[in-house]
């Protein structure tokens, strides 16, 4: 497990809802509600936080969550108890996913990928647990590929990544790098907040 | 689109504030006496400095991701703008804060404009 990523978002656990749960939220609602609203199967949850992406997942789904930050999980167990439906949380790096191979129809990710420190190998990881022709869907921000927006994120990533995520990542780049076929990529906000729906070889 | 009138006036007001402020701040330490590259690049880094505060001010309530993008753009434009008049002649302060405050909405709509545009440019893959 990588020590500097878990000490990062160990520190950022007790103010991520403060910063995160209200403005964020609020504005992202109705994009995550239908997002989420496609969860079905066997599901992992890739990096579930503080778990306040829990209230918009549909009943009844199998929901496995991980996160690397056990301070974070800490916050997520009274959402995951609260969810109606047989949800998991355990305390596991992306990049180790011990899962066996083609356990999950789907894996979710949530502002996850501008976190991880080898987001190339970490959709290789999620991609190995994913049945034959299982779905990958992000809800993620990510860099821009337009002026000024693009200047902007790389000046700023810098300062971004030392107390949290970076800010100008090529996460739909990353997603092909890793092996996975592109359905849909649907922008949120310019092109930097956006839906990434892919699927693994069949 | 962002049409919801409570994120609108967020991301607006924190435009107009970080575009006034940065142009105040600006005046207050550029003078003519220093050379234009100078004090244009030392308005730009002052209005990055105002603009932070500004996303982490509003950010609790309006989400920083999308304040940072029109707050951002504004405090470097303004803090470079202003910079640049003053090294030519001086400004009050009141003038400067009106500059910049103009700036923050052009600024804001010009982003806003760009988000429909780019929302619109999903993409999609056929298998
Ligand atoms: C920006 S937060 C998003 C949390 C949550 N998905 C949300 O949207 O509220 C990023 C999360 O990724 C987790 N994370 C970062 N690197 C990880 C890794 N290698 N494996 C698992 N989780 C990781 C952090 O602990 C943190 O909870």
């Amino acid at each position: 497990m990588d020590a500097l990523t878990r000490r990062k978002w160990d520190r950022a656990a007790g103010a991520f809802d403060f910063i995160n749960g209200l403005g964020a939220e609020r504005r992202w609602e109705p994009v995550k509600r239908e997002f989420f609203s496609t969860m079905h199967g066997r599901v992992l949850f890739v990096a579930v936080g503080t778990g306040l992406d829990i209230r918009y997942f549909p009943p009844a789904v199998q929901i496995d969550g991980i996160d690397i930050s056990d301070k974070m999980l800490e916050r997520a167990r009274p959402r995951a108890e609260a969810y109606a439906g047989p949800m998991t949380l355990r305390h596991l790096d992306v990049h180790d996913l011990d899962y066996p191979a083609g356990t999950f129809d789907q894996v979710f990710t949530s502002c996850t990928f501008c976190s991880v420190p080898d987001p190339v190998r970490a959709l290789e990881a999620v991609r190995r647990v994913l049945k034959p022709a299982g779905e990958l869907r992000m809800f993620e921000h990510t860099g821009s590929r337009y002026f000024p927006f693009n200047a902007l994120l790389n000046l700023m990533n810098p300062i971004a990544r030392l107390t949290g995520p970076e800010i100008n990542r090529d996460t739909v780049g990353n997603v092909r790098r890793a092996g996975f076929r592109l359905v849909e990529v649907r922008h949120a906000y310019l092109d930097v907040v956006k839906t990434i729906h892919a699927v693994a070889p069949a | 689109m962002e049409t919801r009138p409570y994120f609108i006036a967020g991301d607006l007001s924190c435009s107009l504030l970080v575009g006034g402020v940065t142009a105040v701040a600006a005046i207050a330490t550029v003078s003519q006496a220093w050379p234009m590259p100078a004090a244009m690049l030392v308005g730009m880094l002052l209005g990055m400095a105002v603009a932070a505060v500004g996303i982490l001010a509003f950010g609790r309530c309006f989400g920083m991701i999308e304040l940072q993008m029109p707050a951002m753009l504004t405090g470097m434009l303004s803090g470079m703008i202003v910079s640049m008049i003053v090294t030519r002649s001086p400004m009050a302060s009141s003038t400067g804060a009106a500059i910049g405050g103009a700036l923050g909405l052009a600024t804001f709509a010009a982003v806003w404009i760009a988000d429909v545009w780019l929302r619109a440019k999903g993409e999609r893959w056929t298998p």
